[in-house]
């Protein structure tokens, strides 16, 4: 068919790793092709290649049965190729109108026609059934929003063929149907969408074809009729087993480990990110904390691990007030965190793997003496980690920035869960993992809980939260919009609440 | 270098040749210009190597020069090894300097404990003086860089203002060279190594300060913790460590070691303090550490090659008609080269952005 896009034996190779390993794929005109597959199972690497981000070391590409070498993001734009990157390359300062046009602007002499640019914008939203305010800021809108002027600015550029990398991470799941709305209206204007993913239920909701990568190489292609969530996860990870995980069964009531009391922290700019927020858990049990993100999450871990300024209330651990403490005394005392950035809060990414791991505890014993360290003691230290949690690594000196995404997080967890914690506090601990180390980490933290720890479990996966916690409460601007117990709450009612519970008022006029 | 780079695979000797051709390259541009004076370089290097290493005095000399070398090198290295730059060890050192003479002269005193309260004193008033920028930036993120500079200034001129106000003896000349204090107390001055040249115990000092430091970097629980605020001070924090107070304590010791150097040379070379005595000693630190890496035991090693071309430079001025800024030269691109490849400023300068996102960011206190 005319348009379509033929990948043929793509090889890409890069320091260690076999990225694509003669990928060969053929990608109909006007339909929705997905991709999915672990991290590091090469689908970023072959969609970057499509833009011209990377240069294939060999391999063809051929749109319209026509061979394409692309030098640059700029080739790949004028063969029609655009791509909806899972972090939005958006300047916050500026209008919408002049992210659209960044980097094409219409006009002569150093003169931007914005006039124009307007109209052919109008447009192109009305043709495709988007509503983005032109004249607000980026970062005045919402993610949603901010999508949207995504696919406009692919759209003004004329693309043809969109790839929609992980376009579903950041949205509720409201925001996510109508994304697909707006992804069925590209395909009836005839435009070819790349949609990337490892939400399984999404691909099969979206997608007509469905190819799946595995080690850089495609081990499975099916149309969307014959696709089943469980088949893609096997072609996905390549065994059939999954443990399903369980929250803990908690029979009688306990003694609460973390209480929060009518909390409430204002920023820099005094907006109010936590209005009088009370709730406790108790040992053994694990709380989820539902909410799109920026809805107060970041502010209440940093008021319980002692990073944050407070205005008032009050934070006990074990029944004994912590407020003032610091994040040493409260480390001291039993808290443990998984935070949501590994690489640059949760490890150095320059030092070894043992430097990571004796992280808040190099001061005390065993691990040092009278200020002195015992290397013996740090050595077997970071061994009988590194065997417990299974991380795989060369050597314990090799810098942890060589590990790959679930290694790097497995060493950070190693690290929180070395001795036994009172309150952990977990931030997306499976973010980017693959299958296999998110099973084992969810498995890590249920045993914390079994062991009698209060785990506070912040995610923006709404699966994940729904399978490991006894409760889930909802964060909507800096308070609890929503609470139930384990089972008695759909994931569709968590996402309206997550979006403040009136869906569609979101503060921005259509 | 990206050639050499796949050709060795010994990290170690990898270093070596690196190191060897940036210096390789400086002096053989050095050579370019000693041929453009008219000179032949080979003689004009011969006579470097021999005024600095071919006789006992051309040695004891050597050592003058290393000991400050050395000491201005560790108090750069430890604000670097954390992330945090002490650009104003030369103004640490005039401030320490001056109080060691006020002390070696004006206080009396009958024995060697002279020499060592006035050591102590000079160190001191070094450190107070760092404390104040350690403060503009820990506290109110007022960048380090620029007002430790600009605080050298206030050194210098504070320190002539009080020399020629309150110290000197006939307040009558106006040359800067001639601004100088009385005389220090022989109970203050500081043994010398090999007698009569200028080398003294101040270079034992400078020794024991770098393997001291050197034990503490890599051997302590302190020592692993300033290392890990140097790559990434929000792991450090989240880790529960202290950052900023750590910070304002490295910062602190960094300027005690400035204001130790200067009282150093005071006591064990000039035995006054003059106006504009320090030809940029701390700024030699500067690139002493980069060069070492911030390595203390590397820094003895630097130290002793800065006090070998210091010295060297003057014996080949007096020789040949060679220009002893042909040295500077060969050192400045030495560390020139070497930066260009190896990426050590570029490493630092990463470790100053993560100060300002990561520390900088949140509001606890010192």
């Amino acid at each position: 068919m005319p348009g379509d896009i033929i990948f043929q034996a793509i090889t890409k190779r890069f320091p260690g790793v076999l990225a694509n390993d003669s990928i060969s794929l053929t990608i109909r005109a006007k339909t929705v092709h997905a991709i999915v597959g672990e991290n590091g199972a090469g689908k970023s690497t072959l969609m970057n290649i499509l833009c011209g981000l990377l240069r294939p070391d060999s391999g063809e590409i051929l749109i319209d049965h026509q061979y394409k070498s692309f030098n640059s993001p700029r080739d790949a734009v004028k063969a029609g190729i655009g791509m909806v990157h899972q972090e939005f390359m958006l300047a916050r300062d500026l209008t919408v109108l002049d992210n659209l046009i960044l980097g094409y602007e219409p006009g002569s002499y150093g003169l931007i026609k914005r006039e124009e640019a307007r109209k052919k914008l109008q447009k192109l939203s009305t043709a495709y059934g988007l509503s983005v305010p032109l004249d607000c800021k980026i970062g005045e809108i919402p993610v949603s929003f901010q999508q949207q002027v995504e696919i406009l600015k692919v759209l003004y550029r004329g693309a043809e063929i969109i790839i929609f990398d992980e376009p579903t991470a950041v949205l509720t799941p409201q925001e996510t149907r109508g994304l697909f709305t707006a992804i069925r209206e590209l395909i009836e204007q005839n435009k070819t969408v790349i949609f990337i993913s490892h939400k399984l239920k999404e691909v099969i909701a979206i997608a007509d074809r469905i190819s799946i990568l595995r080690n850089g190489r495609v081990s499975g292609e099916l149309p969307v009729e014959e696709a089943t969530e469980q088949k893609l996860a096997e072609l996905m990870v390549g065994r059939k087993n999954f443990l399903q995980a369980v929250p803990p069964v908690i029979k009688e009531e306990r003694a609460p480990l973390l209480e929060i009391v009518n909390l409430r922290v204002t920023d820099q700019a005094k907006i109010v990110r936590i209005n009088d927020l009370s709730f406790s858990i108790q040992a053994g049990e694990i709380l989820g904390v539902a909410g799109v993100a920026g809805n107060g999450q970041s502010e209440l871990v940093a008021a319980i691990i002692g990073w944050g300024v407070i205005d008032s209330g009050r934070i006990l651990l074990n029944r004994i007030d912590i407020t003032t403490s610091s994040v040493r005394q409260r480390r001291l005392k039993g808290m443990r965190y998984i935070p949501q950035d590994r690489s640059m809060i949760g490890s150095c990414l320059s030092a070894a793997v043992w430097e990571n791991l004796i992280m808040g505890y190099e001061f005390k014993a065993p691990l040092a003496r009278r200020g002195l360290l015992n290397f013996t003691e740090i050595n077997n230290f970071s061994k009988k980690l590194i065997g417990r949690f299974k991380i795989k690594v060369a050597s314990q000196d090799m810098p942890v920035q060589n590990l790959s995404g679930g290694n790097l997080q497995k060493t950070v967890i190693a690290r929180e869960l070395a001795e036994n914690s009172t309150v952990l506090l977990a931030e997306d601990p499976t973010r980017g993992v693959d299958i296999a180390a998110a099973e084992f980490i969810h498995s890590q933290i249920l045993q914390e809980a079994g062991k009698g720890s209060a785990v506070l479990l912040i995610s923006q996966d709404l699966d994940e939260l729904l399978s490991l916690s006894n409760r889930i409460i909802v964060l909507y601007d800096g308070r609890i919009i929503g609470e139930s117990i384990a089972g008695e709450m759909t994931k569709e009612a968590i996402g309206l609440l997550m979006g403040g519970r009136c869906n569609g008022k979101d503060g921005v006029d259509k | 270098m990206i050639i050499v780079k796949k050709v060795v695979k010994n990290q170690l000797l990898l270093e070596f040749i690196k190191y060897f051709i940036a210096l390789f390259l400086g002096i053989i541009i050095g050579a370019i210009l000693i041929i453009l004076k008219g000179e032949n370089p080979l003689v004009a290097y011969y006579m470097l190597f021999k005024g600095a290493l071919g006789s006992r005095a051309a040695l004891a000399q050597t050592l003058r020069w290393t000991t400050p070398a050395i000491l201005t090198g560790l108090a750069t290295a430890i604000g670097f090894r954390i992330g945090v730059f002490n650009l104003g060890v030369e103004g640490q050192l005039y401030i320490g300097a001056l109080i060691a003479a006020i002390v070696g002269y004006a206080v009396p005193f009958a024995n060697r404990v002279h020499a060592i309260v006035a050591l102590l004193l000079g160190s001191l008033a070094g450190g107070l003086y760092a404390l104040l920028p350690a403060i503009l930036w820990m506290r109110y993120r007022i960048n380090e860089i620029v007002n430790t500079l600009m605080l050298n200034y206030v050194a210098y001129l504070l320190t002539e203002y009080i020399t020629r106000h309150f110290l000197m003896e006939n307040s009558v000349s106006a040359v800067p060279k001639q601004i100088v204090s009385p005389e220090i107390a022989n109970s203050a001055k500081l043994p010398l190594l090999m007698p009569p040249y200028q080398a003294n115990i101040g270079f034992i000092v400078a020794i024991i300060l770098a393997l001291v430091l050197s034990y503490l970097f890599f051997r302590t629980s302190t020592g692993y913790t300033l290392n890990i605020i140097g790559q990434n001070p929000s792991f450090a924090s989240y880790g529960g460590v202290n950052v900023r107070r750590l910070g304002t304590v490295a910062f602190i010791v960094s300027g005690m070691i400035g204001g130790l150097t200067g009282a150093l040379e005071i006591l064990g070379v000039h035995h006054q303090f003059a106006a504009n005595f320090s030809v940029n000693l701390g700024f030699d630190g500067v690139l002493i550490a980069l060069l070492a890496k911030t390595n203390p035991l590397g820094i003895i090693v630097v130290g002793f090659f800065w006090g070998i071309l210091k010295n060297g430079a003057l014996a080949m001025e007096r020789m040949t008609s060679a220009n002893k800024i042909v040295i500077q030269v060969v050192q400045a691109l030495f560390v020139l080269f070497l930066t260009v490849d190896t990426g050590v400023v570029k490493q630092l300068l990463a470790k100053r952005v993560a100060w300002t996102k990561g520390v900088h960011k949140d509001g606890d206190a010192i």
